[in-house]
């Protein structure tokens, strides 16, 4: 392996990651978010705002990081796919506006709480819902030319595709599902006892639509050969790797749905989560951006004039490694900080 | 010009307009912040803390909404400057990715920590904490000026298969100008986040609530913002200097010089006549020479000698009046603030309700600065995106090359409505929470339970 190939590795890996790491925590956020109008209580609604108040900017970091990650290693991947994706992105990032400005918004406008809950709930229920869209289409296939960019014939909707849509709602239902078992995690009460409620039929849901884009995957929707000589290194130990994960998390959902350990089931989502981005990881690598036209023009992180030269990709690689391990050693302590039940408090003012 | 450029400078010109207003504010109050909390740690007399603590409710909203503007930005290099960003990417990538990593990760953890961990936290960590804001915030803003930078006056890279590819990281940060640009940009941005807090004591004063925090406030923020006020104009003009070296282009435009000649004049107030070559206005003979120089035969060089093709040039009218409103704004600042401040340390300004009103007035002012400044330093910067650079033989990067290839003038026009309308949003939260946030006082009575429910029937 040259070390050109050592480090187009390493950030393929590093990318996905830090998406992974994006979705485990910020997928508790937007969990919460989708709930947040349907709990009944205003008092419940602030403890559950409470729950990820300190954490939400924090936790979203982790996407930026892993955009900024792209960017920083495979730009010609970064620009094709966010000009050819052009509308999917700008839903998209309307939704992380409005993300923070409900929240804002909710804070300071006492009257008009119940808008600004709504808006939070559909940003928090498109974000994901679109990320996952965009990355099961570039499992499945994006109208990618010779040139690497996306060819002009093609539109826009060629990212829906049925391994696409299922990721989305995988996305959607995964995060749900997470959002609630950080709730019984960090409150007491009614409030946590609803949650428990909605444990079972969320699992459910959750374990139908990943086994579905697993099957989906598996059975054409995405490419599992590769071409060679690199084909798919990490697909045979990876995707078993992966089920077996989501199994495991699925089976432990369900056992402690009931009981009254309120760390469990938290921990059973988050190997959901794992199991979900392994297997995208495993099917996917070498593969950035698989080509619905021929399997030559897929934007793999080997392909010349991808990835950037060998000098940004080891910088950045050394640099980013250490200033991330110093990150997660602030970020847990300062979750520490905040450990424990929440309630209704309002500490902050 | 082609409608998908004219689009995406438009969309990106607005998106960076908007998102400037918050993270100068960011810059401001986060130094008031560690200000405030270290004579608390010092004094421990509590109207420190309840200053800081107003000063981070105010920081929280700001900060917020800078994320929100933010994150479409470098999003919107890749939708729209998809050829810039292929250029480019082995430079901006890393930088933003620096950035994300390194010191935006910093601001927003520890933002959590001095929004909620007042009660939970020991006072030294809080004042830490206050600290790695201060920290994370300046980083932040160091990496993405001296990125902007080096679009001016590129450095650390070598042209190689039609991209820039990053040799020398060190280097490409501290290009020729990006650290004179980040001292006078945080110089401002300082400016900018103080005055709103010095602003806030004289509606304070005003109403006469708040005597001891008030002027406490304005104590502080005010002998900020009056240092910012007195030290941007040397820091503007190394940065004159500065263009008249790397980029005299945009500097004979900020002039509106066409012909080259000695004992230049300084037009003060004016307007640029393009078709005849002249301006029109009040001017001060000889003194734009002797600013350049200290010289008045220094032979100032004019747009006819340094871009003999028009369309090398960036927009004179637009250079020179830009310019111009930077300076006023800067000026009418110095005096505002000299004032104030003498008025305030003889204790007779709460007294003076005119002045308290004058100095209300005056809080849009340093937006409109840095505003003003920044479309000088980046409508000057055009038709380039990235400046030309003979020494490694690069041969500049178009604003009308580093759009993306082929791109649906209907999609750009579909975000920039889109994005306009959530723009619209921010501003109306920013303008209706601010105040309110502003006018429950700099020590609120904590929020009783009931006042939580009653607000949301």
């Amino acid at each position: 392996m040259t070390p050109l190939a050592f480090w187009q590795s390493y950030w393929f890996i590093i990318i996905g990651a830090a998406l992974f790491i994006f979705t485990w925590l910020d997928g508790f956020d937007l969990g919460i978010g989708m709930r947040l109008p349907f709990t009944k209580s205003p008092e419940h609604r602030l403890t559950q705002l409470n729950t990820i108040w300190p954490f939400w900017d924090g936790n979203e970091l982790y996407g930026i990081i892993g955009g900024g990650a792209i960017f920083a290693s495979f730009p010609v991947v970064f620009a094709g796919l966010l000009s050819g994706l052009y509308p999917w992105v700008v839903l998209l990032m309307v939704f992380v506006m409005l993300r923070p400005v409900s929240f804002e918004a909710w804070v300071h406008d006492q009257k008009g709480r119940r808008f600004w809950e709504v808006l939070f709930m559909l940003s928090s229920f498109f974000i994901p819902f679109i990320i996952g869209v965009a990355v099961g289409a570039t499992m499945s296939g994006l109208p990618y030319n010779a040139s690497m960019e996306w060819d002009p014939a093609h539109s826009f909707f060629e990212a829906l595709s049925p391994l696409s849509i299922l990721m989305g709602a995988a996305f959607v239902a995964v995060s749900l599902l997470h959002g609630t078992t950080y709730l019984i995690r960090k409150t007491t009460g009614e409030l946590a006892a609803e949650a428990r409620k909605s444990l079972l039929p969320q699992t459910i849901v959750a374990g139908i639509f990943v086994v579905a884009v697993v099957l989906v995957a598996l059975l054409g929707g995405a490419d599992l050969q590769g071409s060679a000589p690199v084909g798919k290194p990490f697909a045979p130990i990876g995707v078993p790797l992966a089920v077996v994960i989501a199994v495991v998390a699925l089976v432990g959902l369900v056992l402690t749905h009931a009981g009254d350990k309120d760390s469990r089931p938290f921990v059973f989502s988050s190997l959901l989560v794992g199991a979900v981005w392994l297997f995208i990881g495993a099917v996917q690598f070498p593969t950035m951006v698989r080509s619905s036209i021929s399997p030559d023009f897929s934007l793999t992180v080997f392909k010349a004039g991808v990835s950037n030269p060998l000098y940004s990709l080891q910088f950045l690689g050394v640099l980013g490694f250490i200033a991330l391990a110093v990150v997660m050693v602030y970020t847990i302590f300062v979750y520490r900080i905040f450990k424990g039940k929440v309630d209704a408090s309002q500490d902050h003012y | 010009m082609d409608l998908a450029l004219l689009l995406s400078r438009i969309q990106y010109g607005v998106s960076l307009g908007t998102h400037f207003i918050f993270p100068p504010t960011t810059l401001g109050l986060s130094l008031f912040i560690l200000l405030a909390e270290s004579f608390y740690m010092r004094t421990k007399k509590e109207v420190y803390r309840d200053l800081s603590s107003f000063a981070v409710r105010i920081l929280t909203l700001v900060f917020a909404l800078g994320v929100a503007t933010g994150l479409t930005l470098p999003v919107t290099l890749g939708t729209n400057w998809a050829q810039f960003s292929k250029i480019s990417g082995s430079v901006f990538g890393v930088q933003l990715a620096v950035e994300a990593v390194v010191a935006f990760t910093l601001e927003s953890v520890f933002i959590g920590v001095l929004f909620f961990g007042r009660k939970k936290v020991k006072p030294m960590l809080y004042w830490w904490s206050t600290l790695l804001v201060f920290v994370g915030s300046h980083f932040s803003a160091f990496i993405i000026i001296a990125a902007n930078s080096w679009m001016q006056t590129p450095a650390g890279v070598h042209y190689a298969d039609g991209k820039l590819i990053l040799d020398n990281w060190l280097a490409m940060n501290f290009n020729p100008s990006s650290l004179l640009r980040f001292f006078h940009t945080v110089a401002a941005a300082w400016l900018v986040g103080t005055f709103l807090l010095f602003a806030i004591s004289a509606y304070f004063m005003y109403k006469g609530r708040e005597q001891v925090a008030a002027a406490k406030m304005m104590t502080i923020a005010g002998t900020v913002a009056l240092i910012c006020s007195l030290a941007l104009p040397i820091l503007g003009h190394a940065s004159v200097l500065e263009i008249e070296k790397y980029q005299p282009i945009k500097g004979a435009a900020m002039e509106g010089v066409y012909n080259s000649q000695t004992d230049a004049p300084l037009y003060a107030l004016g307007w640029v006549d393009e078709k005849d070559q002249k301006v029109i206005g009040l001017p001060l003979p000889g003194m734009l020479s002797y600013f350049y120089d200290f010289n008045f035969n220094y032979k100032v060089r004019g747009l006819n000698e340094l871009a003999p093709n028009p369309a090398d040039r960036p927009p004179v009218q637009s250079e020179f009046q830009t310019f111009r409103v930077m300076v006023m704004v800067g000026s009418i600042l110095i005096v505002v603030l000299v004032l104030g401040m003498i008025f305030h340390a003889r204790g007779t300004l709460t007294r003076k309700k005119k002045s308290l009103i004058a100095i209300m007035i005056c809080t849009p002012l340093p937006y409109i600065g840095v505003e003003t400044g920044w479309i000088t330093a980046e409508i000057g910067r055009q038709p380039w995106t990235i400046y030309p650079d003979p020494a490694i033989g690069f041969p500049g990067l178009r604003t009308a090359d580093a759009v993306t290839q082929g791109l649906n003038p209907g999609y750009v026009l579909f975000s920039l409505i889109f994005f306009s309308l959530v723009y619209i949003l921010i501003f109306v939260v920013f303008f209706r929470f601010l105040p309110t946030m502003v006018k429950k006082g700099i020590t609120p009575p904590a929020e009783t339970p009931e006042q939580v429910k009653g607000g949301q029937q």
